[in-house]
């Protein structure tokens, strides 16, 4: 065996997958079509967001590296969704693309027992009995062994690149797609299927006149990783404009040259992200959108005009991107283009995120047919440690949906497909407020501990925040509202005699722990004592929400047993007995979940099964 | 359906008892219970009132009626996790979520759950006692009410000894009337026996008639059993005998004999037979014609199950607590999980799973993403 495992593809992905396989001790070879694109970020330059910040900060308490790359190259930071409430507010940076992607390969280069190599993968080798992965075929025709196979190929896999009436193959634009490897899935029996998104327009930073846009600054900035206390970065405005009726105007007229409404893209695309021809098809009322002008990086003229996504041939990209507001004498450096690629069918992995089809295979990110940085980041990890789990022969690791963000994207993507690109919303999960962004490393790094993939530092820094949370949460529960808190501040006055804690959870209190208890602030860092408040705070909804997700539980943790036969339970839908088999979950929960099960078929699982357990 | 049942018989199931539902949190998902629910008391049903619910049931209306609310609840989630999911600059909508939709839901859900009472009227029926001393008329009024001579009449003091029983229909509610011995301080014996049990019928009864003989006029025995029982329908019987007394305030006079002041009475029975089911009593005010039309007829039958009831509690309740946490100012995403949980309980009664749905509903409606 020439390495103990293969990862194909150097993206988000791939490079959580390569580096938590290495640092697990796996001798390991990340395979890429180009050195140099290790870690690029193909469309928006910006990590995180609402949800999204919340997985990339469980990616870094699981020992990930995708906050301590944000973290060395944000250009600008903000943290979203304040005015909503504190459980799913999240942070979000700007990002400098190239820095990123230099500091990724950085990151891999650095790792001992990390290989880079710069080849296509075109075929997978398998073992005689034809179930299990032994090795990778290149398109050069060499043969690399392994034990363990990771795919992380992106859109990279049978790429089709669209603008108007062009169109090539490709996996972003102006590199190969990887043709070949989803023919040669195909015909070992992955059932793939076709997705589509898109990017828009790149235009040139000095070419436009910021006089008739508005500028958006960023906050200071914080640090993404629970491995840094501060981060000292630049700060670069954003600026907003919007189109208007001349811009819908000239989309309309241009649709019928759209590949997507032509009818040449098959594949589905995202509804969280649509093209602007979509928005203009689908929400005529408006009469303008919003274009966020964002830039690329420090180093490079080139702006990204995020909400302006379009497929549409490049004179109509031209002519409406000048109808635009700052955008009038716009130089486009690179048009918007959309791009179709085949994704595994997820639901034929495990919760591991191993394939089915061939032991020792694992997928994760766009091939899933997920979107989004963050979501490829958060199964690159899970794919990389059970990859290594594997390999020694051990159980997988499989987050619970009440744990993470990470746990209810694995379980949707392997129980519900991905019949669109699959964004996290944290309307997916059932115990929102139990997965703040801030409580993260809480929740993960115990897991990250367990399975190995924790630094000693990370662990005494994990260590220390913990204890000094408690410390506050103590003080907060000990401290008593007096008649002198009361008289200050007037929203205390019904508290009178209860603890600070109690007290917290009143909304009308909100923002005054400063006044009543002053020394928090130069005892403990203000990260520990919002946690600390915020747990106080939400102690209530928190209870309440995991008494209403707790339905679940019992069916979550009855286990279906391998190869179990849905065709010779009694009563049993031929329907749900089909879907079931090719799901294959694990659980009675996961089954309930599956798109054609009723509930009486879970009902009956749940007492054959529990029966079963029983004797 | 009926396959399925035998088929988790067959695993090791019991039928659930009524109101025993243990597994519901697990079942939780996909089937539309309301209609299984319908089906069983259509086989249960006694009378025509009942079977024409049970059959209105199944053709879906306590689900479409749901449905509806339910609806209206999604696209309020939906209004408010675009807001949790989208940031401002996303294009989510903005402000305060609309307090005047959450509490409109509520009043839907809140009247859904007062036609409670007339299901489980129309299922299990009400007790309508008639008591009063022996001889003031019960049984002759009795007679009348059922129209027909099912009672045994005798001028004799204590003759009905125990107690008899009919079904009727009042004003479209199915009734059990009871026919009682005469209240009375008896010896001990076997007329004892049966004074003993009129008081227990009456204590447990849905509503009393309590019939006074106007001649005779009041004694402590009738002020006594009126203070135990004060929502009693009192009846001046006897008004076409020329020694009777004058009617006191809140006694309805009536003659068994001359069959007159029927209409009154059976006005009054169903006013509080339909207060003690918590129905609104304006098909009685009418008297005891036809089945009330405009407002009774809104909340005619509709939910008979006590898990029901107990789901449409919960989902105004939480519905409740959402509008005061909206009031006082609670972040949007601890909000939120009582507009979920009203949510899951209507899905509950309906047998439907929301997320999906929720996302769609934010999609179709906003323009979101950039």
């Amino acid at each position: 065996m020439d390495y103990e495992a293969i990862v194909v593809g150097g993206g988000h992905a791939g490079i959580e997958a390569a580096l938590a396989l290495s640092r697990l001790g796996r001798r390991t070879l990340m395979v890429t079509q180009d050195i140099e694109t290790i870690g690029r970020m193909s469309c928006n330059p910006s990590i995180g967001g609402l949800s999204k910040g919340n997985l990339v900060r469980e990616v870094d308490a699981l020992g990930g590296q995708m906050g301590l790359l944000i973290d060395a190259s944000m250009i600008q930071y903000r943290v979203l969704g304040r005015s909503r409430g504190p459980a799913v507010q999240s942070p979000r940076a700007q990002a400098d693309k190239a820095l990123y992607s230099a500091l990724a390969r950085r990151a891999l280069e650095a790792q001992g027992g990390l290989g880079l190599y710069m080849d296509t993968v075109v075929d997978v080798i398998v073992d005689s009995s034809g179930g299990r992965v032994e090795g990778v075929v290149t398109e050069r025709g060499g043969r690399i062994g392994c034990r363990a196979l990771v795919f992380a190929t992106g859109t990279f896999l049978e790429g089709r690149l669209f603008i108007g009436e062009w169109s090539a193959s490709g996996g972003r634009l102006g590199e190969r797609a990887a043709v070949g490897l989803g023919d040669a899935l195909r015909r070992r029996g992955f059932r793939i299927h076709r997705l589509k998104t898109g990017t828009p327009a790149r235009v040139k930073a000095m070419s436009l006149d910021y006089g008739e846009m508005e500028r958006q600054e960023g906050e200071p900035p914080a640090p993404f990783s629970f491995m840094a206390d501060s981060v000292s970065r630049p700060s670069l405005p954003c600026w907003i404009t919007y189109t208007s009726e001349d811009t819908h105007a000239i989309i309309r007229s241009g649709l019928g040259r759209s590949p997507l409404y032509g009818g040449a893209i098959k594949g589905r695309g995202p509804r969280y992200c649509p093209s602007i021809e979509d928005k203009v098809v689908r929400f005529p009322d408006r009469d303008r959108h919003q274009v966020f002008v964002e830039p690329e990086g420090e180093g490079t003229d080139e702006m990204y005009l995020n909400g302006l996504s379009t497929s549409l041939p490049e004179d109509v990209q031209e002519a409406f991107i000048h109808t635009v507001p700052g955008l009038r004498r716009a130089a486009i450096v690179r048009p918007a283009y959309a791009v179709e690629y085949d994704c595994l069918d997820p639901t034929l992995l495990g919760a591991s995120l191993e394939s089915r089809v061939l032991a020792g295979l694992f997928v994760a990110g766009q091939a899933n047919g997920s979107s989004g940085y963050e979501e490829a980041a958060a199964q690159g990890i899970v794919a990389g440690v059970n990859a290594a789990r594997f390999l020694a022969g051990e159980e997988p690791v499989v987050l619970r949906r009440s744990e993470a963000y990470i746990g209810v994207l694995v379980d949707d993507l392997v129980t519900l497909g991905a019949d669109e690109p699959y964004r996290m919303f944290t309307s997916r999960a059932e115990r929102r407020l139990s997965l703040r962004q801030d409580t993260a490393d809480a929740r993960l790094t115990p897991i990250a501990a367990a399975v190995g993939l924790a630094s000693p530092e990370r662990l005494e820094r994990f260590e220390r925040r913990r204890a000094g949370i408690a410390e506050v949460a103590a003080l907060l529960s000990e401290r008593r509202v007096t008649r002198e808190d009361a008289a200050a501040r007037e929203a205390l006055g019904p508290h009178l005699g209860a603890s600070v804690a109690d007290a917290l959870r009143d909304p009308a209190f909100r923002g005054g722990l400063g006044d009543v208890m002053p020394d928090l602030a130069s005892r403990f860092p203000s990260d520990w004592i919002e946690t600390a408040e915020l747990d106080a705070r939400y102690a209530g909804y928190a209870q309440k929400e995991a008494r209403l997700a707790g339905r679940m539980d019992k069916a979550e943790g009855l286990r279906i047993p391998e190869g179990f036969d849905y065709r010779a339970v009694v009563g049993l839908s031929k329907e749900a007995a089909a879907r079931l088999e090719t799901v294959r979950p694990e659980t009675v929960g996961r089954a309930a979940r599956v798109s054609g099960v009723r509930a009486s078929d879970a009902a009956l699982l749940f007492a054959l099964l529990s029966r079963r357990s029983r004797d | 359906m009926r396959r399925a049942l035998a088929a988790l018989e067959a695993a090791g199931f019991s039928p659930a008892l009524p109101g025993e539902f243990s597994f519901r949190a697990f079942l939780r998902g996909k089937t539309d219970l309301v209609r299984a629910e319908a089906v069983q008391e259509l086989v249960r049903a006694s009378s025509d009132g009942a079977r024409a619910e049970a059959l209105r049931r199944l053709e879906g209306g306590l689900s479409r009626r749901v449905a509806g609310i339910r609806a209206g609840l999604v696209e309020l989630l939906a209004d408010a996790e675009a807001r949790l999911d989208f940031d401002e600059e996303e294009g989510a909508p903005d402000g305060r979520l609309d307090d005047a939709r959450l509490e409109s839901l509520r009043h839907d859900v809140e009247d859904l759950a007062a036609s409670y009472g007339v299901g489980r009227l129309y299922e299990t029926g009400a007790t309508v006692v008639i008591a009063g001393r022996p001889n003031a008329g019960k049984s002759s009024l009795f007679n009348l009410l059922l129209k027909e001579e099912r009672s045994i009449v005798s001028s004799e003091s204590g003759t009905t000894r125990d107690w008899i029983e009919a079904g009727i229909e009042l004003g479209g509610l199915p009734l059990r009337l009871v026919d009682t011995a005469g209240l009375r301080d008896a010896e001990p014996g076997a007329e004892a026996e049966g004074v003993a049990r009129s008081r227990r019928l009456a204590a447990s009864a849905t509503a009393v008639v309590y019939v006074v003989d106007g001649v005779d006029g009041l004694d402590r025995e009738d002020e006594r059993f009126l203070e135990s029982r004060p929502d009693a329908v009192r009846v001046w019987n006897k008004v076409d005998d020329a020694r009777r007394r004058p009617v006191p305030e809140g006694f309805l006079p009536a003659s068994a004999l001359a069959g007159t002041g029927l209409p009154e009475l059976a006005a009054a029975i169903r006013a509080s037979v339909a207060a003690d089911f918590g129905l609104a009593s304006a098909g009685g005010a009418r008297g005891g014609g036809a089945a009330g039309s405009g407002d009774a007829r809104r909340r005619e039958a509709l939910v008979a199950s006590e898990r029901q009831k107990v789901l449409l509690d919960r989902a105004s309740s939480s519905l409740a607590e959402a509008e005061a946490a909206l009031r006082d100012g609670v972040d949007l995403d601890a909000l939120v999980i009582g507009l979920r949980e009203a949510a899951d309980a209507l899905g509950e009664i309906l047998g439907e799973v929301a997320s999906e749905e929720i996302l769609d509903s934010i999609f179709s409606r906003f323009c979101l993403g950039k």
